[in-house]
């Protein structure tokens, strides 16, 4: 029923120090001429779960092509020390700046490449722009509106509560009055805070993408709509890896494919301090 | 060896890795600080989720568990999260492969984690537990290997995946429910006005209201349906719940009271025997709780139930000893 995978490269757990404790890492070592380094930002909540099995042979296959890649978790999630409900933007973004130097002393590479989906996505501009080293990152299915994202977040809160209760027992409004009191939402068993939704509100990613001076990819669905900008965007067929799956629950091949072949391609000059 | 996890306010466990048929797998080993039992727990996968669970639910009850000074590893079974092994088709429908680890699929992987635990963690017994798909899993291992005392589940599934979602085939009790949740919406203008504005799921609607009445004739003609209803029924895993019990494994099942499966599990309980009072498991239901326990009301009732019963066993347990 179970087929081997062929995992050439050293798989190694790190754990990278965090005030809000332990953050934990996977750092993929390179089983080919190394190329430099890429730092895989995960997606958000239940969004995160779904991704992981993709994020994982995705970063195998760079390993293969001879990458230093590392996996980790936000703070009050996957396998990080802490609570989601503690958490905010802020400490995400500040996450992704605590890997970014871990994964730096690691491969000796002064900047890694980034890829990340969904809110990692965001996440990932917005760490860019308060870091000049960041010069390459690729979007999978990005999220673009932190409003409408946190929007869907309570809408989800309300068709639970839909499907357990037959009807709306807090509307939306009420909602946001119990957060506004200090109180949680859960949107699929994730508690939302006031602070993580008004970071979600203040988090500009299109504007980001459109001032990113670096080399961008976004690869995303037709329903996504990506600003103008000078990133490179392609729309191959996939089906919405960051959902629990309706039909075919493999990796997006596609995706994987044409993640891997655009940081392979990038200028000799970007891979050569580690060769 | 194994070093105490590390001080943060949700412990996080130790990552491990061990070995199934040639795949490597990942872990995280929750070890107690303090005096430990010499029990072991084990959460098995739900199902494509990887082992913190949903809305890391199993890293929640893994703290739990701790607490009362009880090993437990959570671990990812080949194909899921971190772990190496792969299904061995270019392309698996999530239907497909809940349908395979309603079946047993990850048994061996079960059966690596026991081997795993009892060797490295020093424990000797092993509690099985899990949500969704994890039971399958559980009881499948758990009923076969002896070093198995209990198994605790959530949210079980007796009917095959695939059968659930064909409403045709949904089973008596979920029809029902479908059929007096669209009677009530008679009465509601908004229903009305999703019905005219296409917004209604007519297929459904259909299906679900010409099932009831097939069904209804069908009982009145005296026919039978247990043949049909049997090929979408986890026979073998009832089988192995009997068998469980009658080896004098303890068993702990607990539903939402909101969950269908809870509705598909109760309509299955007259295959446990006629006497209510006199079934193989103990039976919890959280009212109102949805599958997958998302509110944080619903997963006190579930952590307090297992912990209540987990701790009467080991009691019971080391009586035994003594």
């Amino acid at each position: 029923m179970f087929a081997p995978t062929l995992v050439n490269g050293r798989e190694e757990a790190i754990r990278i120090a965090s005030d809000s404790g332990d953050l934990y890492g996977m750092l993929h070592h390179p089983s080919a001429a190394a190329r430099g380094a890429v730092l895989l930002c995960p997606a958000d909540g239940e969004e995160r779960a779904w991704c992981l099995r993709t994020y994982v042979e995705l970063a195998r296959t760079l390993a293969d092509s001879g990458w230093w890649v590392l996996r980790f978790d936000y703070a009050g999630q996957g396998e990080s020390a802490g609570l989601y409900e503690e958490s905010s933007i802020e400490t995400r973004v500040h996450d992704i700046a605590l890997a970014l130097a871990a994964l730096r002393a690691q491969s000796g590479d002064p900047a890694p490449a980034i890829v990340a989906a969904r809110l990692g996505a965001a996440l990932a501009l917005e760490a860019a722009a308060r870091d000049p080293r960041i010069v390459r990152v690729a979007l999978l299915e990005p999220v673009l509106d932190g409003s409408a994202y946190a929007r869907n977040l309570l809408r989800i809160n309300l068709t639970m509560q839909m499907v357990m209760y037959e009807k709306v027992m807090r509307n939306g409004e009420q909602l946001l009055e119990d957060l506004a009191a200090g109180g949680r939402v859960s949107a699929n068993g994730y508690n939302l805070t006031r602070q993580f939704l008004d970071g979600l509100e203040a988090l500009r990613p299109a504007e980001r993408l459109k001032a990113f001076q670096g080399r961008a990819l976004v690869i995303a669905t037709a329903a996504t709509r990506v600003p103008e900008s000078p990133a490179d965007v392609r729309r191959p067929a996939f089906a919405p890896f960051w959902r629990e799956p309706k039909a075919d629950m493999t990796p997006p091949k596609l995706v994987i494919a044409e993640t891997v072949s655009w940081l392979d391609a990038a200028p000799t000059q970007e891979n050569a301090r580690m060769s | 060896m194994i070093a105490p996890g590390p001080a943060t306010r949700l412990d996080m466990g130790v990552p491990v890795t061990f070995s199934c048929e040639g795949s490597r797998l990942f872990g995280s080993l929750h070890v107690p600080e303090g005096p430990r039992s010499n029990v072991g727990i084990i959460l098995m996968n739900q199902g494509p989720i990887d082992r913190t669970g949903s809305h890391r639910l199993y890293v929640k009850l893994a703290a739990r568990l701790t607490a009362l000074g009880v090993p437990v590893l959570r671990f990812d079974a080949r194909g899921v999260g971190e772990s190496e092994g792969r299904w061995a088709v270019d392309s698996i429908s999530v239907l497909e492969a809940y349908g395979n680890i309603q079946r047993g699929a990850w048994v061996p992987d079960a059966t690596a984690a026991i081997e795993y635990m009892r060797r490295t963690a020093g424990v000797d017994r092993i509690v099985l537990g899990g949500l969704c798909g994890g039971p399958c899993t559980a009881i499948f291992a758990g009923a076969a290997h002896p070093a198995v005392d209990g198994i605790f589940v959530i949210g079980a599934p007796v009917t095959f995946s695939a059968a659930t979602q064909r409403v045709s085939d949904l089973p008596d009790a979920i029809i029902k429910e479908h059929a007096g949740r669209y009677v009530r919406k008679l009465l509601q203008p908004s229903s009305w006005k999703r019905f005219f504005s296409f917004e209604t799921d007519y297929r459904t609607l259909l299906t679900v209201f010409t099932s009831a009445i097939r069904r209804r004739l069908g009982r009145a003609a005296g026919a039978d349906r247990t043949a049909e209803t049997d090929a979408n029924i986890n026979v073998p895993m009832i089988d192995a719940i009997r068998t469980a019990g009658r080896k004098g494994k303890r068993l702990l099942f607990v539903f939402g009271g909101n969950d269908f499966l809870w509705h598909e599990f109760q309509e299955q309980l007259p295959r446990f025997g006629n006497n209510p009072a006199r079934l193989p498991f103990e039976l919890v239901t959280i009212p109102e709780a949805n599958h997958i326990l998302t509110e944080e009301s619903w997963q006190q009732i579930l952590f307090g139930s297992v912990t209540t019963w987990l701790t009467r066993g080991l009691a019971e347990t080391r009586r035994r000893l003594a």
